[in-house]
């Protein structure tokens, strides 16, 4: 049983010079604990995709199936719990809270929650396997880009979801930085089995995907 | 959503964004401080002006009233009849004449002495009634009638010095009564029936036709106040005594007149023998006094159906017997010698008065006296007909002007008030505007748009806390600030202005206001229906939509 599916997923855009079509019938099977890269180009579909995939965007037409939900019909509010509960995100541009220490930035999503996870312990143990611990209590305007991004993905992280969505997690960061990152979300896909859905244009992806999906024009190719 | 998690997220943004907060907070705290400032000022400073005011008003006398009571003709047709039932007299003639020109309508025969002592009675009642009610009303307000010792306000004082005020008179009729307002409808029936009619009836005429029958020039328009007084002082020298000759039934000092309602109802009148075709040719006129004033001609309905316009004094010798008019007022010379008055109108209420001096303690309670007694502008509750004055008085004048200045001060304050919110709300706005991106990661990690709002509503109320305190500060750091510089002199200058003499208060600019929690209600208010309203408005269907923009 695959833990995300969808069924003629369609995202059209209606703008000034006509309709376009960013997301056209993208039929696609994700299994528990898989890896997924979408490569493309630029303008080809992939964030459209992976923010419909996330609930982060209604679709024109189609269904999202995520455990045999299908998250397109969930209220708005129902559809934010569920998000917080099963899905991790991770931004190109990181979308820390600027207000907020890496601390609080890293356990938001369990204030939301109300899961018990929300403990400094918890909070210390994490940013200490991405060896962030000694930054807990600076703001994200003083640490390094390479840093926030960890922050970022600890933050997805942080509520144990079933999904991970990284859209060009590496995009924004150097050489190190960005292996740094893979190998982390690797990791997280292979020690907590968490399933991860990452767009990007960083060909060395294929190491570490256990599937690589090329999205063309808005279609699977 | 944990409400200490909602608390440390709105606290995080104000003490991360401090910057944003104190900029924000001090705009708004600026606006509301000088309302509050406003208000401690209407609360205090103008107060002091009206206690010190009232400090030193006891015992001042303020007012005067002209007071009026009606004479019921049918309690003096009543009690006449009664009196010559009574009456043993062998001669005695019955109160009642039949009106010849109304059939089976009688009125009161006013030289018959039943009717004189009638009416004596009525009117020794109603004076001693509205003497009663008068210092009844008074007491209600702390206030108690005074004799009116100087003859106080009366114009008579003015153009009459022949007519001298007894001394020791009290104000109200008959014993000081002021010519100015004597019933004319008395005056009416008294030239109706007066004996001395043949030798000549004793007028008091305006100024104004005093001045034509001394054939004296017109003044221009724009005669300085100089060449009136001159003007008046002249007319005054010269009028009284002058004898003059009812001369038109056409005209009277120039006014018009209409002939067929004169000729009508003289032709039928019981004064035909002793007046030939016009009555007014045959009447001569002695001015005894000029008052103030100018013809106003009232109004009956004429013979053609439209409303004629007549002047006052032909009114009385047409025989109708109306009242009404201004062209001056004619005085019996019974009256004139013993100020007594014993005759009424035969159809119409009459009208009696006198000025009556009411002392209050307190400048509330005449002003309340004044607002709730007094049947000026349809008060329901009203007891007293006619009019009240206060003396000019410095004191008054403090007090009064401490109540206006109030009342500006409170519109002045409800308007900044209103500009303070309106600014209010839209930094507000702009604020929650800015939390756009914040609420659609929010959204992205998990939260619901309540428990988002509800952060806001924290973030928000925090804002209007820090605002309120800091409008408090500000408000009062002013009157603190003004009270210093200023109460030592306000106080001494009003002291030396309006003759104030030493006491306790001084002028004190720093009072609480309870309106102020209106005002840091207000501030709250706006945060939290501003928060309400930009929020739904910036939430949109799309995340990453609200994330880009
Ligand atoms: N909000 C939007 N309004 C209109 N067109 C959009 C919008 N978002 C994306 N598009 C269009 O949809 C297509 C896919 O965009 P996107 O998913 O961002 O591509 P990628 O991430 O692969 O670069 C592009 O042509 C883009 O211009
Ligand atoms: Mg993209």
């Amino acid at each position: 049983m695959p833990i995300l599916k969808t069924k003629n997923l369609t995202k059209s855009y209606k703008t000034k010079k006509g309709i376009v079509h960013a997301v056209t019938d993208v039929n696609l099977s994700v299994e528990k604990g898989e890896f997924v890269a979408i490569m493309g180009q630029s303008g080809s579909g992939k964030s459209t995709l992976i923010q419909l995939m996330g609930g982060l965007d209604t679709p024109t037409s189609g269904e999202i199936l995520v455990d045999e939900i299908d998250i397109t019909k969930l209220k708005d509010n129902q559809l934010s719990k569920f998000r917080g509960k099963k899905f991790g995100f991770v931004f190109q541009t990181f979308y820390l809270q600027p207000f907020l220490t890496v601390a609080q930035n890293i356990s938001l999503p369990s204030m939301f929650t109300n899961s018990q996870n929300l403990s400094l312990d918890r909070t210390r143990k994490l940013a200490s396997i991405l060896k962030i611990e000694d930054k807990l209590d600076s703001y994200p305007s003083e640490i390094s880009g390479g840093q926030t991004q960890r922050v970022a993905i600890l933050r997805s992280l942080y509520n144990n979801p079933a999904i991970i969505f990284a859209d060009e997690p590496t995009g924004n960061l150097d050489e190190t930085n960005s292996i740094a990152v893979l190998k982390m979300l690797k990791s997280i896909n292979q020690k907590l089995g968490t399933t991860i859905i990452m767009v990007t244009h960083d060909s060395r992806v294929k190491q570490y995907a256990t599937r690589t999906i090329t999205l063309q024009e808005g279609k699977i190719t | 959503m944990k409400l200490s998690h909602t608390f440390t997220l709105a606290a995080a943004k104000l003490k991360v964004r401090r910057r944003r907060t104190i900029v924000t907070c001090t705009t708004i705290a600026l606006l509301f401080g000088v309302v509050i400032f406003f208000l401690t000022v209407y609360s205090s400073l103008f107060a002091s002006h009206t206690r010190m005011s009232a400090e030193i008003f006891d015992g001042n006398t303020f007012i005067i009233t002209s007071t009026f009571r009606n004479f019921n003709t049918v309690t003096i047709r009543a009690r006449a009849l009664e009196l010559y039932d009574l009456s043993q007299d062998e001669d005695k003639r019955y109160p009642l004449i039949e009106d010849e020109w109304h059939e089976g309508e009688f009125f009161l025969d006013h030289t018959n002495k039943f009717v004189i002592q009638a009416s004596d009675e009525e009117h020794a009642r109603l004076m001693s009634e509205q003497h009663i009610t008068l210092t009844e009303v008074a007491a209600r307000y702390n206030g108690e009638i005074i004799a009116n010792t100087e003859g106080l306000h009366r114009s008579s004082d003015l153009f009459f010095p022949a007519l001298e005020i007894p001394p020791g008179a009290q104000g109200a009729m008959p014993s000081g009564v002021a010519i100015d307002i004597l019933p004319r409808s008395v005056v009416n029936s008294l030239i109706a029936f007066e004996p001395n009619m043949q030798d000549s009836v004793p007028v008091i005429i305006p100024a104004e036709h005093a001045a034509r029958l001394l054939n004296l020039s017109r003044l221009p328009d724009d005669a300085s106040p100089r060449e009136l007084e001159a003007r008046l002082k002249d007319i005054h020298d010269r009028a009284p005594g002058l004898i003059f000759h009812g001369h038109s039934t056409d005209t009277f000092f120039g006014v018009p007149i209409n002939d067929e309602i004169e000729e009508e109802s003289l032709n039928s009148s019981e004064l035909d023998d002793e007046i030939s075709e016009s009555p007014t040719e045959h009447i001569t006129f002695q001015v005894i006094g000029i008052s103030a004033g100018t013809i106003q001609p009232y109004t009956i309905p004429g013979p053609s159906g439209f409303r004629d316009e007549r002047p006052f004094l032909l009114r009385v010798l047409d025989g109708i017997n109306s009242f009404g008019g201004g062209a001056g007022f004619i005085i019996p010379t019974e009256f004139i010698n013993d100020y007594t008055l014993q005759y009424f109108e035969r159809s119409y209420t009459s009208w009696l008065g006198g000025s009556t001096i009411i002392r209050f303690s307190r400048p509330a309670d005449l002003i309340d006296f004044r607002a709730n007694e007094f049947c000026y502008d349809d008060n329901p509750h009203c007891t007293l007909y006619g009019g009240a004055q206060e003396f000019m008085s410095s004191i008054y004048w403090l007090h009064t002007m401490s109540y206006n200045i109030n009342t500006g001060v409170v519109y002045l304050t409800a308007f900044l008030g209103f500009i303070a919110m309106f600014i209010m709300a839209g930094t507000i706005g702009r604020v929650i505007e800015d939390e756009k991106q914040a609420t659609a990661i929010y959204r992205a990690v998990g939260a619901t748009k309540g428990a988002i709002r509800k952060i806001y509503i924290t973030y928000v109320t925090l804002l209007s806390a820090i605002t309120a305190t800091l409008a408090l500060i500000i408000g009062y750091g002013f009157s603190l600030a003004i009270h210093i510089a200023y109460s030592r002199i306000l106080t001494a200058n009003s002291r030396v202005t309006y003759g104030l003499p030493e006491s306790t208060h001084t002028i004190w600019t720093v009072g609480f206001d309870i309106r102020t929690l209106l005002v840091i209600g207000a501030i709250f208010l706006v945060g939290l229906l501003c928060t309400l309203l930009c929020f739904d408005r910036m939430i949109s269907k799309s995340i990453i939509k609200d994330i880009k923009d």
